[in-house]
């Protein structure tokens, strides 16, 4: 824990702020959030139509594995860029978080 | 220095110290500063509080009291100001937003609630991977749905193995949350009441 003050509750909501050092992760940061986001929209349209019996076996099984490994694949590079699942869950200000 | 608890209606200003002693972090007595048309619950440190388990339950017991004595938009641990025109001048540039959470969260206290998902292991197929995750959604709408009425608002995740719902409630209503959760299956945990920092 550091022992500087903060006054998270009382500043507006977090920025995309890239400076030379943290560059990579910033984007990277806005990046996966907007995948993941898109991820778990197209995961719950996934299943949507595979209740309505819209989807052959052989979508629904292609379909899940994509699915499946788009989510590995974003807590892989998330991990590799130092990003915590929270920190995908980016702050939209009035609009809440994003996830 | 001042750590800020979180904003009350300023009219309160002057009435809360006596009217409902309110102990703050290390035993100091919380009390209300205005600022604009609002007021600031906040009490005096001599540097800054380390976090440690008895500060962040008194943080959050004051709060909770605060609630109790009217309202209060409570802020998370931590928020420390050098004198009282920092405070106020950072509590006035955000009035309209505290001032909306304010009537929102009146009387409201947060509860999580957590349900276990069935662990297994990693999905075999994709079929496989998207039933499991159909399984997800369901639970979670058979929770949303059971808790609805007693709900004010509502947030969800799913991460590490269980489905983690994020209530807001009424202060009295914490009792009928957990009635309702007692015939749920599979058995949920409870935890709170909580100050609902999730809804600021």
């Amino acid at each position: 824990m550091t022992n500087e003050p903060v006054r998270q509750d009382l500043q507006l909501p977090e920025r995309i702020n890239p400076t030379p050092e943290n560059v990579e992760q910033g984007l990277a940061k806005l990046v996966l959030s907007l995948i993941e986001f898109l991820r778990r929209v197209l995961e719950r349209q996934a299943v949507r139509r595979m209740d309505a019996g819209d989807l052959t076996e052989e979508q629904i099984e292609r379909m899940g594995l994509t699915l499946m490994r788009l989510e590995e694949k974003v807590v892989e590079l998330a991990e590799e860029f130092g990003l915590s699942a929270e920190d995908l869950n980016i702050d939209l200000g009035p609009l809440g978080k994003l996830l | 220095m001042l750590y800020a608890y979180g904003v009350v209606r300023g009219e309160r200003t002057s009435s809360l110290p006596d009217r409902v002693p309110v102990m703050g972090l290390d035993g100091a007595r919380v009390q209300i500063l205005r600022a604009g048309n609002l007021g600031v619950a906040l009490s005096e440190m001599s540097a800054w509080p380390e976090p440690t388990p008895q500060r962040i339950r008194a943080h959050n017991s004051a709060c909770l009291a605060l609630i109790q004595a009217g309202g209060v938009v409570p802020f998370r641990f931590g928020n420390v100001f050098e004198n009282e025109q920092e405070l106020c001048a950072a509590v006035e540039a955000k009035a309209a937003d505290l001032e909306r959470a304010l009537e929102r969260l009146a009387g409201c206290v947060e509860l999580t609630v957590r349900v276990p998902l069935d662990p297994g292991e990693r999905p075999s197929s994709g079929t496989d991977y998207l039933r499991r995750k159909k399984r997800e959604l369901e639970l979670a709408e058979r929770l949303r749905i059971e808790l609805g009425p007693a709900l004010k608002d509502w947030r969800q995740e799913i991460r590490h193995g269980e489905l983690r719902a994020t209530c807001l409630v009424a202060a009295g209503g914490a009792a009928e949350l957990k009635a309702k959760l007692k015939a749920f299956k599979p058995e949920p945990g409870l935890t709170g009441p909580w100050p609902p920092s999730s809804f600021v």
